[in-house]
């Protein structure tokens, strides 16, 4: 908050002082922030409340109407600015109102999204997949699963302890010797059948030992161990005399002692035969063979490693659900560990489960088909137990690698390796397999328990609401709850009607950064700042249809403008956004109808040519009839020249698209000293567009004729802006070489020329502010002053541009506007009346914006206060503001474009602009300074159909009145009668209250009269009944005056010009003056200041003269506008001093900078001789 | 996020003492509200009647609001003040009305306030102008105990506002 001493007005001694109170409404200041908080507990009333004496509110009445009224109750003394009128103290009333009124609104409809869903949710789980035979099994494979096979049902046997339970039946029930036999039959038979199973379990090992030493690898891990175990024989007897005696106690003492001696006889010769009783385990510790050199097996390798495993489940066949592909392993065991949960709508019998191989030779193939029955709904999943179930496969399959395949018996297949492995059954070799898996119904009870330590996205949908239902159901049977959920029974118990969802989250829908990233808010709050990317457009509701590009772009400019503060990029990003921003509207025009104008969709040039061939043929016709003298000799035949014909079919292939520029004369063309009193120049022009080059004759004297026709091709695919260069040479031819010395240009932008008109006139010579080339010499003063004598240099040209191409024109009556569609019709019904009475003259009324809107003319011509060039000035000029707005740079843009107008605040943005823009800035200008200025659009030399400014001034006297044109391009002044004045002719002239189509007959200046106030003469666009749209706001610009700019680029230019200068002397070495180069950079800050007050450069030429006095050979001082260092280095190698020989050079620089980077830039270069 | 647009006039001032009223506008939103497009704040012209004892100033809203959450509903805060025939502005009242959470066309009318002094403070005001402020401007939005603050009505203002709402639906907010 602002705060100051105020002196209140005279008229009231109550008060006296008052401070004065700066209400600042800026949005980025803290509004209702006032003082610093100390204590926020208030113990008296005085801490809540204050007295304030009442404020003065600084009131901005910049843009808005006001008028002065005196006050009644002080009607001498004080004067009140407001715009009210006064009443007299009302009478206080209690105002008796609703305090609001409602509108009840529509009812939406519910939502009802759930995620969860309550019952038949069945629960499946596939665990593992485990193949006994595959077709990729190998030999070794093959007898390995043989193996795990009987020591299975070895393992069996042993497990069942059949010969333990022979031997406790015996035990129990033994009576007679008849049992003892059985049971000794039984057992016989029992370890017989065991040993056999051992047997075979052995066999098959020893055949798999054999076959991985033979194949010298192994690819299986399976191994036998059999542990040694040594028998204790004396150990054995004692425990069989043990059951012996156990046996025998029965018996009498004799006969025990006989029969004892007798089985310790026989137990003795059968123990000493016995071996012990053979163990063996399986291990799976036998290590394959990684790198195998056996090529068969690699192959099988290859093909198991590429071979991938999935599964399916159909129910009711459609498909539910698959699982992922897994890869088959070496040991033929699947890992698949899969939980599905599948929702059933229908009660089917069984579930399908499908497996499926895919490999990478062979698509997929489906194995087989296995039907899973579903359990009963009291079955849940939690409760069941792992279940295998097997399946099998009966294709043929033989490969040609090591593989074993499938279909093939068992015992053919040993027999034909020669292994001694007998197969009891003839079962033959298919792929078959297991799986494991769990099923069971999902049981909700379960899930209850869980749920308050699951977070709460499980019981929400995407937008956070939830099933209250569901929540019911599980909050019901859940006794232990956590104290945070105990809101969410808080609210079931409010038994509301048919709301059945509500927020578990309450805060927020959303995260903050969620609305700062969101694209469409984004681009919708940089067009409210508008910004020029976003100003205006449309801005779509779906955030999939902003297009993105547009937010780059603004970052990319944004980022531009902080880092660099290089005014040369400042300009090229001005630049591009010109161009990008043209091209928008060139898009939002090309988009719209009838965008062609009448003359380039029909060419009726031919037209004129048919009356020509009519009235010749009429002629000819009748010349039949006339008498004729008679040819008494015949002539005779020319000879074609045989490149004639060639000659034609090139021009007439080029003849499409060319410019044809007929060179004249040429006028004042300055002099320099050939001899001993003699002056003389020989001067030649170089045409050149686009990089095409074309010189013509060199002619001597000051007045030269060269009379030729020079013809530049134009190719149509570029855009056409380019100028087109006329550089005037002088050449000077001495005993051992020519050089041509740079007297000026000439530039004309070729949309000039596209109008179709032909452009002739007296075209003016651009030269350096000053040139000492041509007082060569000549030291004395009379010569010197000369100098400024000489008039400008003129050269007279016919241009013409052949071409066909379309030109585009902007359809202003479809396009958007932003004036009222009564004011709209109105305007373009002018612009069109005017063209048809008067074809030749092109007339805006409308014309487009930086947004693509249409805007009347009269819009951008108001006032607008110009900015302050220097401190010392407190007026600024009319000239100061021409030479301001002639330093902006210029943009070569089409034709097309000449309709687009910027504000001017967008120019001095943007700081480069076309011609018209800068008329408009200028017009702007000087409306401010209180100068009667009209916006001229008429037809000149060399910029075509184009805009001027044109200045009445009045004389002291009142008697006569003076019209001038500014030229913004080249900073000149002329009276409208000067025969010189580049303008052609008038079309119409505008300023903020009207628009002025010119209907005299003629449209030469000269002749012109300016009462606009006559009908007759001028046409106005607006009348009474139709009011000027006018723009209501103007804020004064208040810009940055940044001084130390110019110093930077001063030496940025200097030192690229040295390099450059030193590189062009590639052959000679370079040395630059700089005692002399710093003085004449002082008097270059003279020429400046002279410029700017339009004084006299007298006295700064005498200062250069002394300083550089008799050194000096050559030397230009050149003045132009700063747009990019490259162009400045290129304006001066066209000078061609670097060619000189001489001894010394002089290269000054001096940049003045004016405020919003607008640059003045004076360039000095000389060449010194000795003396 | 929801989307909330305000749009609407803050039509006139009823039932004031005097005329030549103008008022200060501030929009008050909680922490995860966003104002999109328009401005937050902003003051009315002085107006005044020769005729009737109302205040039109017509003054346009247009906002355009995004919110992650309900809470901080938009308020609109007001002030408004007295300019007498010095040129100086007395403060007239404070007031704060709600925006409505319902879409569709509402009428506000937000009754205005001001702090009552005691005799010696009234009697400078008669004479002086002026009169008491609330020093922290943040006690009008605050639900503090404010028994201590003597205070007198003052007038009327009202407001027409229309509201649409955006995405609320989605976020299980029904109306």
């Amino acid at each position: 908050m602002l705060e100051r001493e105020r002196r209140l007005p005279s008229g009231n001694p109550t008060v006296g002082k008052i401070l004065f109170f700066e209400q600042s409404l800026n949005p980025d200041s803290d509004f209702f922030k006032f003082e610093d908080k100390e204590d926020s507990n208030f113990n008296e009333i005085e801490d809540l409340v204050q007295y304030k004496s009442p404020k003065y509110f600084q009131r901005n009445y910049d843009n808005l109407t006001v008028y002065k009224r005196e006050h009644p109750f002080n009607a001498s003394k004080n004067t009140i600015e407001t715009g009210v009128i006064h009443s007299s103290r009302p009478i206080l009333k209690i105002y008796d109102g609703d305090c609001t009124q409602y509108y009840p609104p529509n009812k939406q409809e519910h939502f009802k999204e759930v995620v969860i869903t309550k019952n038949k949710l069945l629960k499946c789980s596939l665990s593992s997949l485990e193949f006994e035979h595959h077709n990729l099994f190998s030999m070794e494979h093959v007898l390995q699963r043989k193996l795990l096979n009987s020591f299975e049902s070895y393992q069996k046997r042993i497990k069942d302890e059949k010969m333990i339970k022979l031997l406790e039946e015996f035990q129990e029930n033994v009576k007679s010797i008849k049992d003892v036999r059985k049971l000794r039959k039984n057992w016989m038979q029992e370890s017989k059948v065991q040993r056999k199973e051992l047997k075979k379990l052995l066999d098959t090992w020893k055949v798999l030992k054999e076959l991985r030493i033979t194949q010298k690898y192994s690819s299986t891990q399976v191994k036998v161990i059999v542990p040694q175990e040594n028998l204790d024989i004396i150990k054995e007897m004692d425990i069989f005399e043990e059951i012996l005696v156990k046996l025998i106690k029965t018996r009498t003492k004799e006969e025990n002692d006989t029969i004892s001696e007798r089985a310790k006889n026989e137990l003795e010769k059968y123990l000493k035969n016995l071996k012990p009783k053979l163990r063996c385990h399986l291990a799976k510790t036998n290590e394959t063979t990684t790198d195998v050199e056996d090529e068969l097996e690699i192959e099988r390798r290859k093909e198991v490693f590429s071979t991938k495993i999935y599964m399916k489940i159909f129910c009711d066949g459609i498909q539910v659900c698959r699982t992922k592909p897994v890869r088959l392993t070496d040991d033929f065991i699947l890992d698949i560990n899969e939980l599905f949960l599948i929702q059933l709508t229908t009660d089917p019998e069984y579930l399908n489960l499908e497996i499926y191989e895919e490999t990478n030779r062979s698509s997929k193939k489906k194995i087989c088909n296995i039907e899973l029955k579903i359990p009963q709904s009291e079955v849940f999943y939690d409760e069941t137990e792992e279940k295998e179930v097997f399946f099998s496969e009966n294709t043929l399959k033989i490969h040609k690698h090591s593989a074993v395949g499938s279909g093939i018996s068992l015992n053919e297949f040993f027999k034909k390796m020669n292994f001694d492995l007998i197969e009891t059954r003839s079962n033959k070799l298919y792929t078959t397999g297991k799986v494991v898996f769990r099923l069971g119904w999902q049981n909700l009870q379960i899930e209850k328990k869980d749920l308050p330590n699951r977070s709460r996205f499980d019981i929400e949908n995407k937008w956070g609401t939830v099933d209250k239902d569901l929540l019911h159901r599980l909050l019901n049977n859940n006794e232990e709850m956590n104290l945070e959920d105990a809101w969410i029974v808080d609210y079931l118990n409010l038994e509301t009607d048919d709301d059945d969802y509500f927020r578990i989250n309450k805060s927020s829908f959303s995260g903050e950064d969620v609305i700062e990233n969101n694209l469409r808010f984004q681009c919708l709050k940089l067009r409210d700042q508008h910004e020029i990317e976003f100003d205006g457009s449309e801005i779509s509701n779906k955030v999939r249809q902003i297009p993105v590009a547009q937010l780059k772009n603004f970052k990319i400019r944004k980022s531009v403008k902080t880092e660099t503060e290089d005014v040369d990029e400042f300009i090229q990003t001005g630049k591009r956004r010109l161009m990008q921003l043209y091209t928008n509207i060139f898009l939002i025009c090309k988009g719209l109808r009838y965008n062609m104008s009448y003359q380039s969709v029909v060419d009726e040039r031919w037209l004129s040519y048919f009356g020509q061939v009519l009235k010749i043929s009429v002629r000819n016709f009748i010349n039949q009839f006339r008498w004729r003298p008679k040819l008494y000799k015949p002539l005779p035949n020319l000879v074609k020249s045989p490149f004639h014909a060639q000659s034609t079919i090139e021009t007439s292939h080029q003849k499409q698209h060319k410019i044809q520029i007929k060179i004249m004369n040429g006028k004042n063309i300055p002099e320099r000293k050939l001899e001993e009193n003699k002056l003389g120049v020989n001067a030649f022009l170089e045409v050149s567009y686009d990089g095409v080059f074309s010189q013509t004759s060199v002619q001597s004297g000051p007045n030269p004729i060269w009379n030729e026709l020079v013809e530049l091709p134009v190719k149509v695919s570029e855009y056409l802006n380019k100028p087109i260069t006329l550089d005037l040479f002088d050449r000077i031819q001495d005993s051992d070489n020519t050089r041509n010395y740079w007297i000026g240009e000439i530039k004309i932008p070729l949309p000039a020329l596209c109008t179709g008109f032909n452009m002739c006139g007296l075209f003016k010579v651009r030269k350096p502010e000053v040139s000492f080339r041509h007082l060569l010499q000549d030291t004395s003063n009379s010569k010197f002053l000369r100098h400024n004598e000489l008039t400008d240099t003129y050269i007279y040209l016919e241009l013409r541009l052949i071409s066909n191409i379309p030109s585009l024109e902007p359809n202003m009556g479809e396009l958007p506007t932003n004036e009222i569609p009564q004011v709209k019709v109105h305007i373009l019904n002018w612009e069109k009346e005017y063209s048809t009475s008067f074809p030749n003259k092109n007339v805006y009324g409308l014309v487009i914006d930086s947004i693509g809107k249409t805007n009347c003319v009269t819009r951008y011509l108001r006032p607008l206060e110009p900015l302050r060039l220097d401190d010392e000035d407190s007026n600024v000029t009319m000239e100061q503001c021409l030479k301001y707005v002639s330093l902006i740079p210029f943009i070569d843009c089409g034709q097309f474009y000449k309709k687009i107008w910027l504000r001017s605040e967008e120019l001095l943005k943007h700081m480069i602009g076309s011609i018209t823009d800068h008329c408009v800035t200028l017009v702007c200008f000087l409306l401010a300074l209180k100068i009667n200025a009209y916006l001229l659009m008429g037809y000149g030399i060399p910029h075509g159909s184009t805009c001027y400014v044109l200045v009445v001034e009045h004389s002291k006297n009142g008697q006569q009145t003076d019209y001038f044109i500014l030229d913004v391009c080249y900073n000149e002044k002329f009276k409208l009668t000067d025969p010189l004045c580049p303008l052609q002719s008038i079309y119409c002239i505008a300023n903020g209250d009207n628009v002025w189509g010119n209907v005299q007959r003629f449209t030469n200046p000269a002749s012109l009269r300016f009462d606009v106030t006559k009908r007759g003469e001028w046409w106005p666009l607006f009348n009474d009944t139709v009011p000027t749209p006018k723009n209501l706001l103007n804020n004064p610009l208040n810009f940055i005056f940044i001084q130390n700019r110019s110093e930077k680029i001063e030496k940025e230019l200097e030192r690229m010009l040295k390099r450059k200068f030193c590189k062009w002397r590639m052959l000679e070495t370079t040395s630059f003056n700089h005692r002399l180069s710093d003085l004449c950079k002082n008097v270059l800050k003279l020429f400046e200041t002279n410029s700017m007050h339009g004084k006299n450069n007298e006295d700064a030429l005498l200062e250069i003269h002394k300083t550089t006095s008799k050194h000096l050979e050559i030397g230009i001082i050149l003045n132009t506008s700063f747009e990019s260092v490259t162009s400045i280095v290129k304006k001066i190698k066209r000078l061609n001093i670097h060619e000189e020989n001489a001894n010394e050079f002089i290269l000054s620089v001096f940049v003045q900078s004016y405020p919003l980077h607008v640059v003045s830039v004076w360039i000095f270069v000389a060449a010194l001789t000795e003396t | 996020m929801a989307e909330v647009h305000i749009i609407g006039e803050i039509k006139e001032a009823k039932a004031f003492s005097k005329q030549e009223l103008f008022c200060k506008w501030y929009l008050h939103i909680g922490n995860n509200w966003r104002v999109i497009e328009g401005k937050r704040e902003g003051d009315t012209q002085v107006a005044s009647s020769p005729f009737i004892d109302t205040c039109h100033w017509s003054y346009p809203i247009d906002l355009h609001l995004a919110t992650s959450g309900i809470q901080g509903w938009p308020k609109i805060y007001l002030e408004v003040y007295h300019l007498d025939w010095l040129g100086r502005a007395h403060l007239f009242g404070y007031g704060l009305v709600t925006i409505p959470t319902s879409p569709g066309r509402h009428t506000l009318d937000c009754y205005t306030w001001r702090p009552l002094g005691t005799l010696r403070d009234r009697i400078f005001q008669f004479f002086l102008g002026g009169g008491l402020q609330i020093k922290y401007p943040d006690l009008i939005f605050s639900p503090e105990n404010r028994y201590r603050l003597s205070t007198e009505a003052m007038g009327v203002v009202t407001l027409e506002l229309e509201l649409i709402l955006r995405n609320f639906n989605n976020y299980g907010v029904e109306y």
